[in-house]
């Protein structure tokens, strides 16, 4: 026997191989676009983070003398009709989406997760339940419900966030509770199970775990989609109410006057657009990195090229 | 037999299926003593993992165990409660699985694994199932504990996950270790060392085996009692040596004949006609009637029970006296050569199995 152990032991011993998020971060480096996305959304998590402190003005703070000023050195943006520095107003944009879309993205996150995780492992009746609300969620559209909420409950940073975070959990929910149910009966749990394990202990150490990275994808997948209903309900009136600044705010005001003072429409928006496509190109990059498995044959780099623009295409449309 | 450690006594377990109910289970008895190890042999299908995996509680879906009793330790397996029921899994009946490569947890390392169960059953502290679990890395011939126990099981090769698997298994020490069909998914190199492995923990720890498998071969080498199951029904129960040198049931005589070894010519074969079936209906004739050459009306009537034959060795045929007496002797020739040592295990790395569905083929 001992002769056999050895035997055995020189053949399996391996070099020491790579982490798998190490393995992952290779993966996401190959894809340019995301690695372009990666640096803006870091940019905008900076500027949003130190928007408050190195904007020149408070959001509040209005320049009658100056109202409708063209970009200049004083004013990079220009100024609206009640003399906010655009610029300014950017920044304070900037920190609010993120408080709002991270919160609410978050948000939806847990309650999917959770809600996802139960059904799947219980089934029966919580599953029932639980998917009944699922599809319930899916067919009345998010955005209506956001704007109920909204009216119901304010329209400051914490209700706009609640708004906009509890009407998302019902793909996490979908999401999680499909990946469960595919690995509730595999082996891994069955093994589990064997040794003793009771249900939450799998749930949190053998489920969670296993699902973390397409959850994670989806969250980032989540983020833009907030982003784009928070701009929504300020397009409709019933976002962050000024003057709490948001890009929505800023670009439903411009579109009033957009050929008499332009700069107010082409900053916010141009801005506001960049930092959506950034994180769709990471939340792709990072579906591909992840998920490696969903995206077979990535050594032709064409192919890929094409397999993605493709699905970019498609949501372009959406 | 108030000294077994597992009785299990007329276990019935039935699937829901939409096309009506499967009678996976129809009536199975079998004990278990303490430091025995116990095969039970059968095709696919023929009940035998499900037999197992409904005493311990592991049923997936739709299965329910509809009767029957498995006293484990004093206590009746079927009735315990979930939680007692998980105190038991994994501290007083270890249990390995067929797939190592996804039995396992990819996101824990494998040092954890092995630490979870002493820890979820509080066998000792963390420090100490730090310790066991390297002595049980290097016990269970993983060389390099150390830096092993830091290794996720991706990074493993098949024949060192399952390795990982025996040592979760036998982590707290258990009574019992069921082994449900350990050495299929590997190769027969492998297969070879587990067995060897598996044979010495049972010695070091003293515990009893469960040994689920369809190889004949593997059977033989490492077990000292065998079962034959067939569609959900013991078919015959022997020592090792009664059942190599005195086979009494066609099926059993089927299987054996089925076995390719190295060097056998295909025209050396003699494949069991037709394919096991599936029960749709409790049995109330010889499941194997069908498939049998000493069919008689009577089997095609009654049930054959399951009665002994000699000291300790079971038949369910009608006409068992028969064709011991008739085949017997043939069936101890072709078990002459196979006796035991390690090598007869990857001779007759079992297809057996898949003989059945050739038969039709040539058909």
């Amino acid at each position: 026997m001992a002769a056999i152990t050895a035997t055995a032991g020189v053949a399996v011993r391996a070099p020491r191989r790579h982490s798998q998020l190490s393995l992952a971060w290779r993966r996401y480096k190959r894809n340019r676009l995301a690695l372009a996305g990666a640096v803006v959304v870091f940019v905008y998590l900076v500027l949003g983070l130190i928007g408050p402190w190195v904007a020149p003005q408070n959001y509040a703070t209005t320049n009658f003398l100056y109202a409708n000023h063209p970009p200049s050195l004083r004013f990079p943006f220009g100024t609206d009709n009640l003399g906010h520095d655009m610029l300014s107003q950017v920044l304070w944009s900037m920190r609010n989406a993120i408080e709002v879309t991270f919160g609410a993205s978050l948000l939806s996150l847990v309650i999917g997760v959770v809600l996802g995780l139960w059904a799947g492992m219980r089934g029966g009746l919580a599953d029932m339940v639980i998917m009944r609300l699922v599809d319930f969620m899916f067919a009345i559209p998010g955005f209506f419900l956001s704007l109920f909420l909204v009216v119901a409950m304010g329209y400051t940073i914490l209700p706009v966030l609640l708004a906009i975070g509890i009407p998302g959990w019902a793909q996490y929910a979908r999401l999680v509770r499909g990946l469960v149910l595919g690995m509730r009966n595999g082996e891994m749990v069955e093994a589990a199970r064997a040794f003793g394990a009771s249900r939450a202990h799998i749930a949190r150490l053998y489920l969670l775990p296993n699902v973390a990275n397409s959850v994670f994808v989806a969250f980032a997948f989540g983020v833009p989609f907030d982003l784009i209903v928070m701009a929504g309900l300020s397009v409709v009136g019933l976002g962050l109410r000024p003057p709490l600044p948001s890009f929505g705010n800023m670009i439903a005001q411009a579109g009033t006057n957009v050929l008499g003072y332009p700069w107010l429409m082409y900053f916010p928006a141009a801005i506001f657009a960049v930092i959506l496509i950034s994180f769709l190109f990471v939340a792709d990059g990072l579906q591909e990195a992840l998920n490696p498995k969903a995206d077979e044959g990535g050594r032709i780099g064409r192919q890929r090229r094409g397999g993605r623009a493709r699905r970019l295409g498609s949501r372009g449309a959406f | 037999m108030a000294e077994d450690l597992l009785s299990v006594e007329d276990l019935r377990v039935e699937f829901e299926r939409s096309d009506g109910t499967v009678y996976a289970v129809n009536g199975v008895d079998f004990s278990v003593a303490p430091g025995e190890t116990l095969g039970i042999v059968g095709e696919s299908g023929s009940g035998k993992s499900v037999s197992v995996l409904s005493i311990m509680g592991l049923l997936r879906g739709n299965g329910q165990v509809t009767g029957g009793t498995a006293k484990f330790m004093g206590k009746d397996l079927l009735k315990l409660r979930r939680r007692q029921l998980e105190d038991i899994r994994g501290r007083d009946i270890g249990m390995i699985f067929q797939d190592p490569m996804s039995s396992l947890n990819p996101t824990m390392r494998i040092g954890d694994q092995i630490m979870e169960g002493m820890l979820a059953h509080q066998y000792t502290n963390h420090k100490g199932a730090f310790n066991r679990a390297l002595q049980l890395l290097e016990e269970v011939g993983i060389p390099e504990a150390r830096a092993r126990f830091r290794s996720y099981p991706h990074e493993f090769s098949g024949g060192m996950r399952q390795r990982a698997m025996i040592a979760m298994a036998v982590a707290c020490e258990p009574q019992l270790l069921i082994a449900d069909e350990p050495t299929t998914a590997v190769d027969v190199t492998v297969q070879t060392q587990i067995l060897v492995l598996l044979r010495e923990l049972q010695q070091k720890q003293r515990m009893s085996v469960v040994l689920i498998t369809h190889d004949f071969g593997v059977a033989t080498n490492v077990c000292d009692r065998i079962i034959v199951m067939y569609a959900g029904k013991v078919m015959e129960s022997a020592p090792l040596a009664d059942f190599l040198a005195r086979p009494a049931h066609p099926y059993t005589i089927g299987l054996r004949r089925s076995v390719i070894e190295v060097g056998t010519q295909a025209h050396q074969l003699k494949a069991i006609p037709g394919v096991a079936t599936t029960l749709m209906a409790p049995p109330h004739n010889c499941p194997f009637a069908e498939r049998c050459q000493w069919v008689t009306d009577l089997c095609r009537a009654e049930v054959p029970e399951l009665r002994p034959l000699s000291d300790g060795h079971f038949v369910a045929c009608h006409r068992a006296e028969e064709v011991l007496a008739e085949a017997g002797a043939n069936g101890a020739e072709r078990a002459a050569p196979r006796g035991d040592g390690a090598s007869a295990s990857a001779r007759s790395r079992g297809a057996w199995s898949q003989a059945g569905d050739e038969a039709t083929l040539h058909a």
